[in-house]
C-alpha cells in the first residue's frame, strides 16, 4: 500500500499566444488576457504514473494544488482521471506572482507569492495529510518551465529527488528510476519517501471516461485556508516572497525575414541556394 | 545586499565552459566572484578558472561523486556560501543545474530564478531576466532577499537574442550572458592580486540516492548538439515514408536531421532527442532548416542561437518566415527535390 502525493498546477495554455501580436512597441506587450488555463501538462504524465503505481500496488492518490478556487475544475477532472482525493490550498488573498502583471507601472502590483512560498504551501499542506510515501509532480510546469518546485519540496520535507525521469518502477519500498542526461541513461535508486519529477516521456496519460467523470463529482475535494494549514506554516518559516517583476517585455527577433513567393520551385530553390553561398554556408 | 558594498558572488558549473562563462558574468557585475570546483581532481578546472578572473575558487576534492549528485552539491555549496559570505550563487542551466536550484535555494530559504539571460545590477539590488511564456516575453525579476539563487543558460555567439538585448539594454553595469571563449583569450583582467586556489575541506554524507547504473541511451538517436547543420522536419510531412527526402537533404548539406514536436511525441516518427524547441533540445548550428514546421513560440526557443535560419512552409502567413532569415512559400514536395537536384547538379 502506496500513499501517494501528485503535485498539479491549474497552468496557462500558452499556446496562443502571438509572437506577431507582441512583437515592436512596449504597448503590445505579452498579453495573458483570455488565455485558457489547464492542468500542466507534465503533471498529466505525473498523474498518470502515480495511477499506475497505485493500480500496481494499491494505497491511495491525493493531489495538490496551489491555486483560486477556479481551478476546482481540474481537480475534478483529475479525480475523473483516477486520483482518490483532491487538496485545493486557496490562496484567493495573495495573487501567484506568475500571475501579476508584470508590465504594470504600480509597484503594488508587481509582487505575489513565489516559488518559495508555494513550495512552502505545498509542503505544508502534505504535512497536514502525512504518511505520504511518494510525491509525483512534473520536472517543470507548461507555462514557466522553471522547474524550481519539485526540488524545493523535497529539501523541505528533508527527503530525496530524482528529478526528469522516463521510467519509474517500485519494488516494496525502492524507487528505481531512469533519467537521460546528455544522451546516457542514470538506473537511479532511493527509498521511500521521495519526490520523482517526470517527463513527458515517462508515459501516455490516459482520458477518463463518461462513468468516471460522473463518478468524480461525488469524490472528495478538500478546500484548506492559510490559516488552515497555519500549524504546519509555523515550521516553515516565513512566506516572505524574495521575487519580484521589475518589467515584461516582447522577446526581439532579428532575423532578416527576406521571403521568396516564387510559383515555380526552381527559381526559389536558386535564389536560396544563392544567398547561402552569398553568406558563406555553402560552397 | 545591502548597502553600496561589492556583492560576492559564488559559481558552480559542473561544466569547464558554461563554468568560466559564470565567472564571466559575475565578472560584469564587478562582484567579488568565488568559483567552485567540485570533482575527483579539481586542480586544473580550479587554475583554469582562476585564470578567467575569479577572485578565488575553492576546490573540492571528491573521488565518490559519480554523476551530478545533487544533494551532496547542494550541501557542499550550502557551505561554501556561507564560508565566503555569498549573496548570491549563479548555476550553469543544465537540465541537473536547474533541479540543484530548487533545492539549493529552498535549502537557504532564498529566491531564485532558472534559465536567467541576463543579469544586472539596478539600484543595488540584483536583476535576473528569462524567457517566459514558451519564449514569448522576457520577465525581468527583481532579486529582493539577502541572498539569490539563478541559474545562467549558455550564451552564443551571435545570438540573435542576446545580441538585440545588448542593443535594447539601458541597465547599468549589464552583464549579458555571452561566451567566455573555453581558450579564455578573453581574461577579465584585475587590478587587485592574483587570485588564491584554496582547497575547501568539508565533512559529505554519503547521499541517498543511489546509481545502479550507466548506459548510453537509443543506439539511433542522432545527438544534434555540435551539428554544424541542422535540417527539420515538422507536421508538413504527410507519410514517415517521405521522411527519406528530408534526410537526403540533410546528408547533401552535410547536417543532421531535427523535427518539431509532434513528429518525435505524438507521430514518433523519429526519436525525441531529434526534437527541437523549449522541451526538446535547444541547438545552435550555423544553419537550420525548418520544412514544414509552423513557427510556434516553443519550437523558436529551441533554435534562439541558431546562425542562419531557413523556412519552407506552403502557408505564407505560417510565424516560421518572421523568425527566418530566408524563406520560401511553396510545397516542401516540390521545393525540397528542386534544392537536391540543384545541389548535385553543383550548381
Ligand atoms: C509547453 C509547450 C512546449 C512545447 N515544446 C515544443 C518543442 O520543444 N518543440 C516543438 O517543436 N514544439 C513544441 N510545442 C508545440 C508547439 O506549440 C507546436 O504545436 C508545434 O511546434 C507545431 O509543430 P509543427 O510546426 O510541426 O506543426 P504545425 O503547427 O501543424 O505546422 C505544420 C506546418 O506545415 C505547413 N505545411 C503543411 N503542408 C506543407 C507542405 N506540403 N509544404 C510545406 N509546408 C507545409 C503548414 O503550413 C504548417 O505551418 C510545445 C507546446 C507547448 C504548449
Amino acid at each position: 500500500m502506496v500513499k501517494i502525493a501528485v503535485c498539479l498546477k491549474s497552468a496557462l495554455d500558452t499556446t496562443g499566444i502571438n509572437v506577431d501580436a507582441i512583437s515592436g512597441n512596449t504597448s503590445s506587450m505579452p498579453t495573458t488576457k483570455g488565455l485558457p488555463r489547464k492542468i500542466s501538462d507534465f503533471d498529466r504524465n505525473a498523474l498518470e504514473e502515480g495511477i499506475r503505481v497505485k493500480e500496481k500496488l494499491g494505497g491511495e492518490l491525493i493531489t495538490f494544488t496551489v491555486a483560486d478556487e477556479s481551478a476546482k475544475e481540474f481537480i475534478r477532472e483529475a479525480l475523473a482521471i483516477g486520483a482518490d482525493r483532491g487538496v485545493l490550498i486557496s490562496q484567493s488573498e495573495v495573487p501567484i506572482l506568475e500571475e501579476v502583471n508584470g508590465s504594470s507601472t504600480d509597484k503594488s502590483e508587481t509582487t505575489g507569492l513565489d516559488y518559495l512560498a508555494i513550495s512552502k504551501l505545498l509542503v505544508a499542506a502534505i504535512l497536514k495529510e502525512g504518511g505520504i510515501d511518494l510525491i509525483l509532480c512534473g520536472e517543470v510546469s507548461v507555462d514557466w518551465f522553471s522547474g524550481q518546485t519539485g526540488p524545493r519540496i523535497s529539501q523541505l520535507l528533508g527527503i530525496p529527488q530524482i528529478t526528469s525521469v522516463k521510467c519509474l518502477n517500485i519494488d516494496g519500498d525502492l524507487i528505481e528510476a531512469t533519467k537521460n542526461v546528455d544522451g546516457q541513461d542514470l538506473v537511479l535508486s532511493c527509498p521511500f519517501p521521495a519526490l520523482v519529477s517526470v517527463t513527458k516521456a515517462i508515459n501516455q496519460p490516459r482520458l477518463p471516461n463518461l462513468m468516471q467523470i460522473m463518478a468524480a463529482t461525488s469524490k472528495p475535494l478538500n478546500i484548506w485556508s492559510l490559516d488552515d494549514l497555519a500549524e504546519e506554516l509555523s515550521k516553515l518559516g516565513a512566506l516572505k516572497c524574495q521575487v519580484s517583476f521589475d518589467s515584461l517585455e516582447p522577446a526581439p527577433s532579428n532575423r532578416k525575414s527576406q521571403v521568396c513567393e516564387d510559383e515555380e520551385p526552381e527559381p526559389a530553390a536558386a535564389w536560396l541556394l544563392d544567398n547561402l553561398k552569398k553568406e558563406g554556408y555553402l560552397r | 545586499m545591502n548597502g553600496q558594498e561589492t556583492l560576492t558572488i559564488l559559481t558552480y558549473c559542473e561544466d569547464l565552459k558554461l563554468a568560466m562563462e559564470l565567472v564571466h558574468v559575475a565578472n560584469g557585475l564587478k562582484a567579488n566572484v568565488v568559483a567552485a570546483v567540485i570533482g575527483p581532481e579539481p586542480g586544473s578546472e580550479a587554475n583554469d578558472l582562476a585564470t578567467c578572473g575569479a577572485n578565488k575558487v575553492l576546490a573540492y576534492q571528491d573521488s565518490s561523486m559519480e554523476y551530478f549528485e545533487v544533494h551532496q552539491l547542494s550541501v557542499l555549496l550550502d557551505a561554501m556560501a556561507s564560508k565566503v559570505g555569498a549573496d548570491a550563487i549563479l548555476i550553469g542551466a543544465t537540465q541537473d543545474g536547474n533541479s540543484l536550484v530548487g533545492r539549493l535555494a529552498a535549502r537557504l530559504d532564498a529566491g531564485a530564478v532558472t534559465d536567467s539571460i541576463e543579469l544586472s545590477i539596478v539600484s543595488n539590488n540584483l536583476h535576473a531576466k528569462r524567457l517566459i511564456y514558451g519564449g514569448a516575453g522576457i520577465a525581468n525579476f527583481i532579486m529582493s532577499g539577502s541572498m539569490s539563487v539563478i541559474s545562467i543558460q549558455p550564451g552564443a555567439k551571435n545570438s540573435a537574442l542576446i545580441n538585440s538585448a545588448l542593443v535594447n539594454s539601458t541597465m547599468n553595469n549589464s552583464a549579458l550572458v555571452n561566451p567566455a571563449p573555453v581558450n579564455c583569450a578573453l581574461v577579465d583582467t584585475k587590478q587587485d592580486s592574483t587570485p588564491i586556489i584554496e582547497n575547501f575541506i568539508h565533512e559529505l554524507e554519503p547521499s541517498p540516492v543511489k546509481l545502479l547504473e550507466l548506459k548510453a541511451s537509443q543506439a539511433n538517436a542522432v545527438s544534434l548538439k555540435d551539428a554544424e547543420v541542422v535540417v527539420a522536419i515538422g507536421r508538413g510531412l504527410k507519410d514517415k515514408e517521405d521522411l527519406k527526402l528530408i534526410e537526403e537533404l540533410a546528408i547533401a548539406l552535410g547536417g543532421k536531421v531535427g523535427c518539431s514536436r509532434p513528429i518525435a511525441a505524438d507521430m514518433e516518427w523519429l526519436p525525441v532527442e531529434q526534437w527541437v524547441g523549449l522541451s526538446g533540445v535547444k541547438i545552435k548550428p550555423r544553419l537550420y532548416l525548418a520544412i514544414g514546421i509552423s513557427g510556434q513560440v516553443q519550437h523558436i526557443a529551441g533554435i534562439r542561437d541558431a546562425e542562419l535560419v531557413i523556412a519552407i512552409n506552403n502557408d505564407a502567413d505560417a510565424p516560421i518566415f518572421k523568425c527566418a532569415d530566408y524563406g520560401i512559400v511553396g510545397d516542401l514536395y516540390k521545393i525540397v527535390p528542386a534544392l537536391l537536384a540543384r545541389i548535385k547538379e553543383g550548381a
